[in-house]
């Protein structure tokens, strides 16, 4: 009996070696090189096509190495490298949230964010645009640009602010090309996350209106022009909230997508605020959605990303494309997708954060990842339209005097 | 019950070898525990090092691992039977992590254990990387185990 006891103790412990060896490789994500992820991690927030015809990009970057967190902004050519990078500063307080390009043919970069007067413009080749004089700027954080589509140079700009230049405004501004505030704008509303200009060209007053999302009062709003404190009557949204993502179907119909983490999480909307039961995406997400980006092939398609891993209970990580219909574009296999989101600040567990078109039907996808179905990529990649990866694309932005790439640590 | 010299020789190799690793392990992350944030001259000089210190964690945590179990068996065949199949485990592990078997676990596995389970061991399949580097470390793990243990015993 006594060796009984022995031999069984032995095996106890011996199981509970192995059990305590194999939990502690799994639960530190592997040791050795295979699963350190990278020397230098990139988080972009933000990301828009350089306008110009060529297939540059503008991207606000936050990268981290060895405890070192830096933002910045970077123009990259069409193979992912650097050719010119802007610091904006260290530490959370500093995250690039959008950039825009200017509409007026300057070619001006608008950038916007969490840091001191939330908003500067960039000159094409990256210097500071003194011209645009902001003051103290915004007392919050600048969450959306878009310019004025009459090539004036004016902008709106929302976000989670209440003051410009020391003058009390709501989350949603339009300022003129020198930075002053456009007072004929008076929209009154609560921190807008998203808006965009309805530019539907079978609409022609639809031109000049604006639509904002968000999580207060007006969580949906159309806004005219000349801009009162209310918004169109003539636009009388289904009620929900949060919304944070908008975006014009552009289908001549003036139809509109609305995307957050309210119950039905993506919908779409008649030009008079009820929704197009024509578009359904069913038992949908198992999180928020959080941007949305029309495909750049005329079919209708929509990109939509936010922090979910299933569409429809299959997997779907962190991005989809759904037809007109709202049902699934399975020729854009995502499969488990964006993961290995490292979370918390600044763009916790959202893995694809930031969408912009490329050039030939393809799309940027921007976020806090560090895998792509299972190949290491870091927070920035280009998809082909089958959302293959294109090798081609390897991004590499500077981090104070090294290199952020997808080079992995040892 | 006092350990005999042979057992305790295994136990303060493999202690010394998890160490080893567990120090390596620290050091060679972009951002290491508060607790070894002081020694950023020796993670700089491990990081400007990549091809040497790599895959040395998992060199000695095999090492170490192969030892633990060889002191806990209760005779040298035994000892090198459990050394070795640690190693094929380590092995059979560091393949999960080659994208064509990863993926379709990080798909599947989820549905087993609950978030909180899954956000510990998930990143093992959706962050690892598959690196041929470390399968060869591995087997050195394991070989230098199996030989002190064959040596220990004589």
């Amino acid at each position: 009996m006594k060796k009984l006891d022995k031999g069984l103790l032995r095996k106890l412990l011996l199981g509970c070696v192995y059990a305590a060896g194999a939990a502690l490789i799994v639960a530190s994500g592997g040791s050795g090189s295979g699963s350190s992820g990278f020397v230098c991690k990139l988080d972009v927030g933000a990301i828009a096509p350089a306008s110009d015809g060529s297939e540059d990009i503008w991207v606000g970057v936050v990268s981290t190495a060895s405890g070192q967190q830096f933002n910045s902004v970077a123009r990259l050519d069409g193979n992912g490298l650097e050719k010119i990078g802007v610091s904006v500063g260290s530490g959370d307080d500093n995250t690039v949230r959008t950039i825009a390009v200017a509409a007026d043919g300057s070619n001006n970069i608008y950038v916007g964010g969490d840091f001191a007067e939330g908003i500067f413009r960039l000159k094409p080749d990256g210097t500071l645009d003194t011209a645009f004089d902001v003051g103290t700027g915004f007392n919050g954080s600048v969450l959306k640009i878009i310019p004025v589509a009459n090539g004036s140079g004016a902008i709106y700009v929302a976000g989670d602010f209440s003051s410009y230049n020391g003058a009390v405004v709501s989350g949603f501004v339009r300022l003129n090309a020198d930075g002053s505030r456009d007072t004929n704008f008076t929209a009154i509303t609560q921190p807008v996350q998203d808006m965009a200009m309805a530019e539907d060209p079978g609409i022609v007053p639809d031109l000049d209106y604006v639509y904002s999302g968000s999580a207060g009062s007006y969580n949906l709003a159309r806004w005219f022009p000349s801009g009162s404190t209310s918004p169109d009557p003539a636009f009388s949204p289904v009620p929900v909230s949060p919304v944070y993502s908008i975006l014009p179907a552009l289908d001549g119909t003036g139809t509109l997508y609305a995307g957050g983490g309210f119950s039905e999480q993506l919908i779409r909307l008649f030009r008079i605020g009820t929704e197009d039961t024509s578009f359904s995406i069913g038992s949908g997400f198992d999180g928020d959605v959080r941007r949305l980006l029309r495909a750049d092939d005329g079919s209708g398609n929509i990109y939509v990303a936010g922090e979910f891993t299933t569409f429809q209970g299959s997997p779907a990580g962190g991005l989809v494309r759904l037809q007109n219909d709202g049902a699934l574009d399975t020729s854009f296999n995502i499969g488990t997708g964006f993961t290995g989101s490292d979370g918390p600040a600044p763009f916790s567990d959202l893995a694809a954060i930031a969408l912009a078109p490329g050039a030939s039907g393809d799309v940027y996808v921007g976020g806090d990842y560090q895998n792509y179905k299972g190949t290491a990529s870091n927070g920035l990649v280009r998809l082909n339209s089958d959302a293959t990866l294109d090798p081609v694309f390897e991004v590499r932005v500077s981090h104070g005097d090294e290199e952020c790439s997808n080079a992995t640590l040892p | 019950m006092l350990l005999n010299k042979t057992i305790s020789w295994r136990l303060a190799s493999a202690l010394a070898a998890l160490s080893a690793a567990v120090a390596v392990y620290c050091l060679a992350r972009a951002q290491p525990p508060a607790l070894l944030q002081p020694l950023q001259a020796t993670q700089a000089a491990l990081l400007a090092h990549p091809g040497l210190f790599g895959s040395l964690p998992s060199l000695l945590f095999t090492l170490a691992m192969g030892l633990l179990l060889g002191a806990c068996a209760n005779s040298r065949s035994a000892a090198m039977l459990h050394c070795s199949l640690w190693t094929g485990l380590a092995l059979l592990l560091e393949l999960t992590q080659h994208p064509l078997i990863a993926t379709p676990l990080a798909a599947r596995l989820p549905r087993f254990f609950n978030d909180s389970i899954w956000a510990t061991i998930g990143p093992y399949w959706t962050r690892g990387i598959f690196d041929p580097v470390d399968i060869l470390a591995t087997l050195a793990g394991g070989s230098i185990a199996l030989l002190l243990i064959a040596r220990t015993s004589r």
